[in-house]
This record gives structure tokens, sequence and C-alpha cells, in this order.
């Protein structure tokens, strides 16, 4: 059970379904996203609970994101960005940060 | 039906991670330059009264020296120059290293503030599953540890500098034939002068590097935690 979860551990798994070419299965999912197993699960269900990820008509073992989920991602990365500043494509930070 | 992803050119959560770990980066950065001026500036303050000691003590031990200074020999004022140089030199050292650290320090803060510097995204192994909150806790905690090292650290510099600005008061004061009373608050009160005019800017600059880090994150936490319940209210329809 997640009692307040993390923005970023939660942005960073919606990421990386986001950014997968396709369905994907949990353990590439693990790795795309960068978390130890634990937190990756405990996550994972919580996305599943709240219907932001859902099993792919492709197969069951195939994780993809919902619109909610792709509403979530995309309002994340807005805010994270607006708080942050913006970041080009290899994630680097684009021109100087607000003070 | 499942609304396709969203075209991405970049990882953007993943890009402001590593602008966030470059934060905690920067606060362990700004942390040991604290830890470093701390040393260098009792070392620059002992130093300092040391050298004195060690010219008093030379003086008496080796008379004659004295004796060729005030007589305005070449061979005694060669002979002061040489032994205040070696004296006063570690007091030197230690002065313009706590003078490096303070600039360093500066400059690690405005690079992390310009986002200069951030790695291309955190890896497994250093996210490890963890996220934002013990990465700015541990940010808050340096950055406070930082903050008093640094206020600690202008103590002896201080000592220093009016140690260093006597001197230079009494040799003005000497100059314009100064005495007595006059001597005494016109020699100290330059040094007085002196002093704040060189520590006083200095602490200011040291201070905010600190300052100007701790102020960026206090913001960034206050922005991500009302993000957090904008995103649990829509999406988990949990309060916040």
């Amino acid at each position: 059970m997640i009692g307040r979860p993390d923005l970023f551990v939660l942005g960073r798994l919606l990421e990386a379904i986001a950014s997968a070419p396709g369905p994907v299965r949990r353990t590439p999912l693990q790795q795309r996203a960068g978390l130890n197993y634990t937190v990756f699960q405990r996550y994972l269900d919580y996305l599943l609970r709240q219907g932001m990820v859902a099993s792919s008509p492709a197969g069951d073992d195939l994780l993809e994101l919902t619109p909610k989920g792709v509403e979530a991602y995309r309002f994340l990365a807005d805010g994270l960005t607006r708080i942050f500043g913006p970041v080009d494509g290899a994630g680097r930070p684009i021109g100087e940060r607000r003070a | 039906m499942v609304a396709p992803a969203p075209a991405l050119e970049a990882r953007r959560v993943e890009g402001v991670i590593a602008d966030v770990r470059s934060i905690l980066d920067g606060a362990k950065r700004v942390s040991r330059r604290s830890y470093w001026l701390s040393w260098f500036a009792w070392g620059f303050v002992f130093a300092l009264y040391g050298g004195y000691f060690a010219m008093i003590y030379v003086f008496l031990a080796y008379p004659s020296l004295g004796t060729s200074l005030l007589a305005g020999t070449v061979t005694g004022g060669l002979a002061f120059t040489l032994i205040s140089a070696l004296a006063f030199l570690p007091c030197a050292a230690f002065l313009f290293a706590s003078f490096y650290e303070i600039r360093q320090g500066r400059r690690d803060a405005r690079r992390v503030l310009a986002g200069v510097g951030a790695s291309s995204g955190a890896g497994p192994a250093e996210m490890g599953g963890t996220g934002w909150t013990p990465q700015v806790v541990e940010a808050q905690k340096l950055l406070s540890h930082a903050k008093s090292e640094t206020e600690f650290s202008f103590l002896p510099l201080t000592l220093g500098m009016i140690g260093i600005g006597s001197i230079v008061g009494l040799a003005i004061a000497g100059q314009f034939g100064w005495t007595g009373l006059a001597n005494l608050f016109g020699s100290y009160g330059i040094a007085g002068v002196l002093t704040a005019a060189i520590a006083y800017p200095l602490y200011r600059v040291a201070q905010g590097s600190v300052k100007s880090l701790q102020q960026r994150l206090d913001r960034q936490v206050q922005d991500v935690t009302e993000l957090e319940e904008q995103f649990l209210a829509r999406f988990t329809g949990s309060p916040a």
C-alpha cells in the first residue's frame, strides 16, 4: 500500500509506459522505469487500481496506459516541467532556470 | 479502447529528475566547500597569530637582527622581509584557500541554478526506487549545515582580518604621526573599517551561495506539494 504516492516515481512509471513503442511487459517496464522491484510493484498496483494502467488486449501480461493514464502523465509532465523548467530530447535542461 | 500514447520528443519526467538530482549534487558540493572553508578560516587565524609570535620570538632570540633593522641597514631590512614572509606564508596560504572555497561555492551554486551539469537521467542504480522526498530532505539538511558552518567560519576570518587591519592601521597612524589616544582610536578604527570592507562582502557572497540554493529548493518543495494535491484530487479522488 502506498500512503501518499511520490509524484516522481509515478511520473517515471507512467512515462516508461507512455514512451514504449507499444504495450510493454512488466520486467522490461521495470528496467525502463529504473525502479527497484518492491517500489515498482507497489506503484504499478496503485496505477492499476486507479485505472491509469490496464492490461492490453494484445496479451494479459502486456500493459498500456488508459485514457486516464495518458491524461495523468500529461498533467504530471506539464506540471513538473513548469516547476523545474523544460528539458531537451536528451533530458538536458533548456536555457537558464528561473532563480 | 485505449488512447494512443502521447508523442514524446523527450523523456520529460526523467529529465526533471536529473535536474532534481543536480540540486542534491549542488547541495553536497556547497556543503563540502563550507566544510573546507571552516578549516581554512581557523587555519588562517591560528597561522596569523602564530606568525606574530614567531616574529617576536625570532627578534627576541636574535637581538642583533632587531638592532640591524632599527639601524635601517639593508641587511636588517632584508632579514625582516624574509622572516616576515616565512612567518606569514602559512597565514597567506590559508587566507587564499578560504577565498578560493568561497569563490568556488558561489560558482557551484550558480551552475546548479542555471541548470548546468545536470546529468541526462538518473539510472536504476542511482534512483533505486527513491523519489523526491528523501533527496529533498537530504539536500535541505546539507544546506542547513553548510549555512551554519559558513557563519561559524566568519568568526576566525574576522578576527584574522582585525589582526591584519590593526597592523595596517598602526602603520598609517605612524605615517601621520598620531600619538596617544589618536593613535589608538585611529589605528583600530582603520582596522575596523578595513575588516568590515573585506569581511562583510565575503560573508554575503558565501552565505548567498547557500541561501540561493535553499530558496530555490524551498520554492520547488512548495510547488511540488501543490502539484501533488492537484494530482491526487483530480486523478484519485482522494483528499490531499
